[in-house]
């Protein structure tokens, strides 16, 4: 009997699927970029009906289904907040903003701002060992003239000494 | 308040690689190698389909006998495209171009492909087309530059 052939015997074709695109972030949070763009803040909102707190701010609450303040009537909030949850990502994933594979190890975060809500970001520090829950973090921004109004203008969070 | 909008980038980059299996293969090759188009004929509904096919969708009988078809052909349907995706895999072609389903001589199906031709006057259904291979071929689909009207 023929052997079985395998799918590698046959001919192959490569299809590098590049797709850059470009969205408007709406207002809300086109504000919140904005301001840390140009002062260093960021922003929150707060539902008035339930006192959920939004970072970046969102239009509607998604748990009172109703319209939530636009800017002035945010909050600052942070620079610090604590750890609320962590991750060491040591196996390659995606970057949306370059759309290759982000380098490892790298630390996601989710961040309970000070004064404000949870703003998921990057630690620096890449040793799951030396991270705990509830650890006192800041933001370190970039400098004002690299600052182009995105999420990367935040670089990271470091882990305040205690 | 006058609100400034901002843009921001993203970017997917996707890397796909499969193999194309037997029947896509051996009618690539046929393509590559001797500038020839293959189909395969359903022993039970005697349809011809072009590209070939490991099954009959109507008889579901499995498929093996393979059948030259005509460089020649018809079109039975056609869109020109304007709008420039700038994305080299969904548009190997500059706009404006075409896209026509083609009904080789001897086939039954239609196999999608470019028609060389976009001015709307140039263009009919039921015209005349005739493949135009490449001189340096690769084994892929592609090979055909285009479909030129006879």
């Amino acid at each position: 009997m023929e052997k079985k052939k395998k799918p590698e015997d046959y001919l192959r074709v490569e299809i590098p699927t590049d797709l850059p695109y470009r969205w408007s972030t709406g207002p809300y949070v086109g504000k919140f970029f904005a301001e840390l763009r140009d002062n260093g803040k960021i922003y929150s909102s707060k539902c008035p009906s339930c006192g959920f707190l939004f970072t970046p701010p969102r239009v509607v609450c998604p748990r009172c289904h109703i319209r939530l303040p636009m800017w002035p009537d945010w909050q600052e909030s942070g620079p610090k907040g604590t750890i609320l949850t962590f991750s060491v990502v040591k196996a390659p994933f995606h970057d949306t903003v370059t759309g290759r594979l982000r380098k490892v190890p790298y630390t996601a975060a989710g961040i309970k701002l000070h004064n404000g809500g949870v703003l998921e970001h990057f630690l620096d520090e890449k040793d799951e060992t030396k991270i705990k829950v509830g650890m006192r973090v800041e933001a370190v921004l970039k400098p004002r003239e690299q600052r182009r109004g995105n999420m990367e203008d935040i670089l990271f969070f470091r882990i305040s000494p205690e | 308040m006058s609100e400034e909008l901002i843009f921001l980038n993203g970017r997917t980059w996707i890397p796909t690689v499969y193999y194309v299996g037997e029947f896509r293969t051996k009618f690539f090759e046929e393509i590559r190698d001797n500038k020839r188009i293959l189909g395969v004929r359903c022993p039970e509904c005697k349809c011809v389909y072009v590209p070939p096919r490991a099954t009959c969708p109507r008889c579901f009988n499995k498929l093996s006998e393979w059948v030259p078809v005509g460089n020649q052909g018809t079109v039975l349907t056609y869109t020109t495209v304007y709008y420039d995706t700038r994305v080299q895999a969904i548009q190997p072609k500059k706009p404006p171009f075409t896209y026509g389903i083609i009904k080789l001589d001897g086939a039954d199906t239609g196999l999608i492909h470019f028609i060389d031709q976009y001015h709307a006057s140039d263009l009919k259904v039921g015209m005349r087309v005739e493949a135009v291979f490449k001189e340096q071929c690769t084994g892929s689909i592609l090979d055909i530059e285009c479909f030129k009207p006879v």
